[in-house]
């Protein structure tokens, strides 16, 4: 099973950008093996230069310093007996930053991190479950923070929390990577958060990547019959109206061909054959499509 | 509000208390609301602000203990639910009002198939047989776009997706043909392109059907797209009431504009979001005066002492606010 295929891009120095998919895209494994929490089966992950992708666990703690996560779940991603200030010293210690004597030190720059990221000291000494959904995550935030890395991943960090919540973690992150010039990785199947978020986004469907470019170039003309239809579901009216029937397929049985051929209203007979390579035909940004390389031609009422 | 002859539901003074050792919560505090046949309802608010409870209360599935419904008229179709017997409101739920939950897996039986879940519902409630339950699920599958219902028929909830998992609940809601449907959070565990589709799939079945919903969510696109009317809900109570589009071009309400302004806008790019500060209050404090004072951009010293009732600001449009044209204030002004 493919959970992540052929799946190409570069994040730059300081640049934000989103991994937008729905269930099945692979997008969360993706953001795992960037940090290497997985191993890929193929290709190569490359971080500030090095190659990362078959380092074992000695050296993986090396760019513990470089690269971070901040997962979906705050309950289930801190742990239940440490209190938050213990879960963000955890990071410093344990990555020989700060030795485990160093309390004055120590507890300096997790008083700074709280802060940082909007919570105060009587939030440090307190339990995951004597913190609400925001606070938590903030937590995780903070402890993602703490070795100062150059990238952050942050797989769906807002998708467990309330609509106030999750404006007030947007902006915390706005206002993070202005101040320190992290990159983030962003993964996220909500359309508006991207656009919101990010410089640049890349489009998954099954696995595979649909579309990828400048946030702007690929909200205001989207190429690719996925994006349209994933723009059009999550917005009302703006967008022309794309109807999508079915559920996104099984990583472990894909369609052959294109993996977006069994729902696409475009499909034509070769789309159920031939896999389209991702390219940037006709000086736009890549996409991967037939209809784009001309190799197919959409009927005249667009709809199949 | 007025009665009016085509109220297929009438919701009056509903209150709803939790008894837990941290005090007593109200998770649903004197609401009314009235629900007409064939319209599309949405109840919209966040987490704790009391959607899912209402909705519960109206099926009589709150569980008690510790939950319990203490004051209130619930009239459907004529009849208070809240006088019924089990055995008669037993009858009535998934028969006259059906519903449908966030987690469709977990709401099947995972150890019958589709087709048995659904054949059961029809055998209980109307008395089919066997051939003929599996006629009608046949036809209700196809009713709902499932390109292949003999496979789902065959398949257990395991072997089925989310979206397709939810639309099994909803041929098992409109099997009996109910008046009501409501339908608690039931695309929020979707995925975007599939819970439009199951929005698109409950309108044509409410046009054809010409059945009601109640549609309680904290998505408000799931609002826009699916009801041509929507309350919102804050801390227990209803706090804004009127159509759909009302809603969106000119709020009534501080909260219901802050709420707005923390989704960013697919189309304007690069308006900073304004989120709301703090939190809602714990469902077990009663506050004199408004709920939503503390995180208030519009508040002013009269608002802390005395409850804003819920009033006609406008025709068809209902606000619980003293200061309703003070709504659109920016936090920052």
């Amino acid at each position: 099973m493919k959970a992540v295929d052929g799946v190409s891009f570069h994040v730059q120095p300081g640049e934000i950008m989103a991994i937008v998919g729905e269930s099945g895209s692979g997008k969360s494994t993706l953001g795992r093996l960037v940090v290497r929490l997985l191993e890929p089966t193929e290709g190569a992950i490359r971080l500030a230069g090095a190659d990362i992708t078959h380092l074992r666990s000695n050296e993986l703690r090396d760019i513990r310093l470089t690269a971070q996560i901040v997962f979906q779940d705050p309950f289930g991603s801190l742990n239940p007996r440490m209190t938050a200030g213990a879960s963000i010293a955890y990071p410093l210690t344990v990555n020989g930053l700060y030795g485990r004597r160093e309390r004055s030190g120590i507890e300096r720059r997790v008083s700074e991190l709280l802060e940082r990221v909007g919570l105060n000291r009587a939030h440090g000494r307190r339990l995951p479950h004597e913190l609400s959904g925001g606070q938590r995550q903030r937590v995780g935030i903070a402890r993602a923070i703490a070795v100062n890395p150059k990238l952050l991943v942050l797989d769906e960090p807002v998708a467990s929390l309330d609509l106030s919540a999750q404006a007030r973690v947007l902006n915390l992150f706005k206002d993070l990577q202005r101040e320190t010039g992290m990159a983030y990785l962003f993964i996220t199947h909500d359309l508006s958060v991207a656009r919101y978020m990010a410089d640049r986004i890349l489009v998954m469907y099954a696995g595979k990547v649909m579309e990828m470019g400048r946030s702007a170039d690929v909200f205001q003309s989207p190429r690719h019959p996925y994006t349209q239809a994933l723009l059009s579901a999550s917005t009302l009216g703006q967008t022309q109206e794309m109807e999508l029937e079915g559920d996104p397929p099984s990583p472990i049985d894909p369609p052959p061909g294109c993996r977006f051929s069994t729902r696409c209203p475009f499909a034509a007979a070769l789309c159920g054959l031939e896999e389209p390579h991702l390219v940037a035909a006709g000086g736009g940004h890549p996409a991967a499509c037939h209809l784009l390389t001309g190799k197919i031609v959409r009927a005249p009422s667009g709809v199949r | 509000m007025a009665v009016q002859p085509t109220d297929l539901l009438r919701v009056e003074g509903l209150r709803t208390q939790f008894f837990t050792r941290h005090g007593t919560a109200t998770a649903v505090n004197d609401v009314d609301f009235a629900l007409s046949k064939g319209e599309r309802l949405g109840l919209v608010g966040e987490s704790g602000s009391g959607k899912s409870v209402t909705a519960l209360s109206i099926m009589r599935l709150v569980r008690d203990p510790p939950g319990r419904i203490v004051a209130g008229r619930i009239v459907f179709e004529g009849r208070d639910l809240l006088a019924l017997d089990a055995a008669s409101m037993r009858e009535l739920r998934g028969d006259r009002i059906s519903m449908i939950f966030q987690d469709p897996v977990n709401h099947l039986d995972p150890v019958m198939t589709a087709g048995d879940w659904i054949a059961e519902s029809l055998g209980w409630h109307r008395g089919f047989g066997r051939k003929a339950a599996i006629a009608e699920v046949h036809r209700l599958l196809r009713l709902l776009k499932v390109p292949s219902p003999d496979d789902v028929l065959r398949a257990y909830p395991y072997q089925l997706s989310g979206g397709m998992c939810q639309r099994v609940l909803i041929a098992t809601a409109i099997a009996t043909e109910p008046s009501l449907i409501i339908a608690d959070e039931a695309t929020s565990a979707l995925d975007a392109t599939v819970q439009a589709s199951i929005l698109r799939t409950l309108n044509e079945l409410s046009e054809a059907l010409g059945t009601a919903m109640l549609i309680t969510t904290h998505n408000m696109l799931v609002v826009r797209k699916a009801c041509t009317r929507v309350m919102v809900m804050y801390a227990g109570r209803i706090v804004e009431s009127c159509d759909t589009e009302r809603l969106f071009g000119a709020p009534m309400h501080p909260y219901t504009n802050g709420l707005l302004n923390s989704r960013p806008a697919l189309d304007s790019i690069g308006r900073p979001l304004t989120p709301m500060p703090g939190e809602p209050p714990l469902p077990t404090v009663d506050l004199p005066g408004c709920a939503f004072y503390a995180r208030c951009p519009a508040r002013r010293p009269i608002c802390r002492g005395q409850r804003p009732p819920l009033r006609e600001v406008q025709p068809g449009h209902w606000s619980a606010c003293f200061f309703p044209e003070d709504a659109n204030r920016h936090p920052d002004s």
